[in-house]
């Protein structure tokens, strides 16, 4: 099984983005890349032509890996969509920012005063990929934060429905050991089916993602 | 199984660790030796560190034949003098007789050069002919603070389950 990807041209998107507020400031997430990076070693391991797109990570990236870096995520988009044309199979492991300034300043903004700031939301990068490369396989990440089970699969069920994913791998944060930055993780792998794999190394999970997803394609 | 060829570069220190590191990636090692990687670190070391027995000398074993067809033959670090002798198919010692009975094998091969920048640029042909008649790759040095130092042992697992998978 471990052959269905080799060949492969599989693109990983990880990190979180960084929206800058002004020369000095910015708002991101606190993504760390463990999961992305996980998915990408497993990837190059089982023979993949692989690709990153790397947002902010606490991660050191193997240099034998094709990096392109990205700070914000107008950048990953673009990235990305130059991408995913000639993609086999994109996973979106990237926590990319929601919102982003409607103007950015390009001093530093005074701090004697209060600040209010105009957040516009960002385009859905996720959404974008399927009206590019019908074909590519699309595997998406949906973490929520303290809800049931039955709740995150319905999350997860809508990003297939709004963004044609073909997998979910969908995961509650407020776990214990499932926050961002962890080296574990506690997820369940969904699209018609759900397959839970119990709190386990970032690592073992990505072999189980690809395991299905070699099974997928 | 991977075999791991220690040659003689100060290096050779980190092939214990690289060799535990395959193993915690579930992969057994066998590791040769050649004299001078003897004279930087003990084969008592790598021994421990594959929990087997090291080839440092060729037996009526033939422990250059037994070791050829495994799935990937690991030169690390790999000398200027073991890159050179395996250019021009020279089998003189254990490591560059078991590379080349490997190599009639078509079992994949991966060096990772280690050694000071001159004498890299010196041997620079014989490691492009042995790119160009595709019988082995390379692991390129990582470049920092100007010196080609021995890559990040991470760096060589992947490359090499890569490679072994790529070539199943």
């Amino acid at each position: 099984m471990i052959g269905m990807i080799k060949g492969k041209k599989i693109l990983i998107s990880l990190g979180g983005t960084y929206e800058p507020i002004d020369s000095v400031r910015g708002i991101t997430n606190k993504s760390s890349g463990k999961m992305g990076l996980a998915l990408a070693k497993e990837a190059y391991i089982r023979g993949a032509d692989l690709t990153l797109v790397v947002a902010n990570v606490s991660v050191e990236i193997p240099s034998v890996f094709d990096v392109i870096r990205v700070e914000t995520s107008s950048e990953m988009n673009e990235a990305i969509l130059r991408l995913v044309p000639d993609c086999d199979i994109f996973i979106s492991a990237a926590a990319v920012s929601d919102f982003e300034f409607r103007k950015k300043s390009d001093k530093k903004i005074d701090s004697s005063s209060s600040l209010f700031l105009n957040l516009k939301p960002t385009t859905k990068i996720i959404r974008q990929i399927k009206d590019i490369n019908p074909d590519i396989f699309l595997v998406g990440f949906k973490a929520e934060f303290n809800i049931s089970k039955d709740e995150i699969i319905s999350c997860a069920r809508k990003q297939i429905a709004d963004a044609g994913t073909d997998l979910v791998i969908a995961n509650d944060i407020s776990k214990e050991n499932c926050q961002f930055g962890s080296d574990d993780n506690e997820v369940l792998i969904v699209d018609d089916e759900v397959l839970t794999v119990p709190l386990a190394s970032k690592r073992e999970i990505a072999k189980s993602i690809f395991d299905v997803i070699s099974k997928k394609i | 199984m991977i075999v791991l060829c220690v040659t003689g570069s100060i290096a050779a220190t980190e092939s214990i660790k690289l060799a535990r590191e395959l193993r915690r990636n579930g992969v057994e090692v066998k590791c040769f030796m050649s004299d001078s990687a003897c004279e930087i670190i003990h084969p008592n070391a790598m021994e421990f560190a594959t929990g087997h027995d090291v080839v440092t000398k060729l037996t009526g074993k033939i422990e250059h034949v037994k070791y050829s067809q495994e799935d990937l033959i690991l030169v690390a670090p790999a000398t200027a003098n073991t890159i050179s002798k395996f250019a021009h198919k020279i089998a003189d010692n254990p490591i560059s007789t078991l590379l080349i009975t490997a190599q009639g094998h078509d079992t994949p091969i991966i060096f990772v050069p280690s050694m000071h920048d001159s004498m890299y640029r010196a041997v620079k042909e014989n490691i492009d002919k042995i790119k160009d008649e595709g019988s082995a790759s390379f692991i390129k040095p990582r470049m920092d603070e100007g010196k080609a130092k021995f890559p990040s042992k991470e760096d060589i697992v992947l490359e090499s389950l890569r490679t072994i998978n790529l070539n199943k």
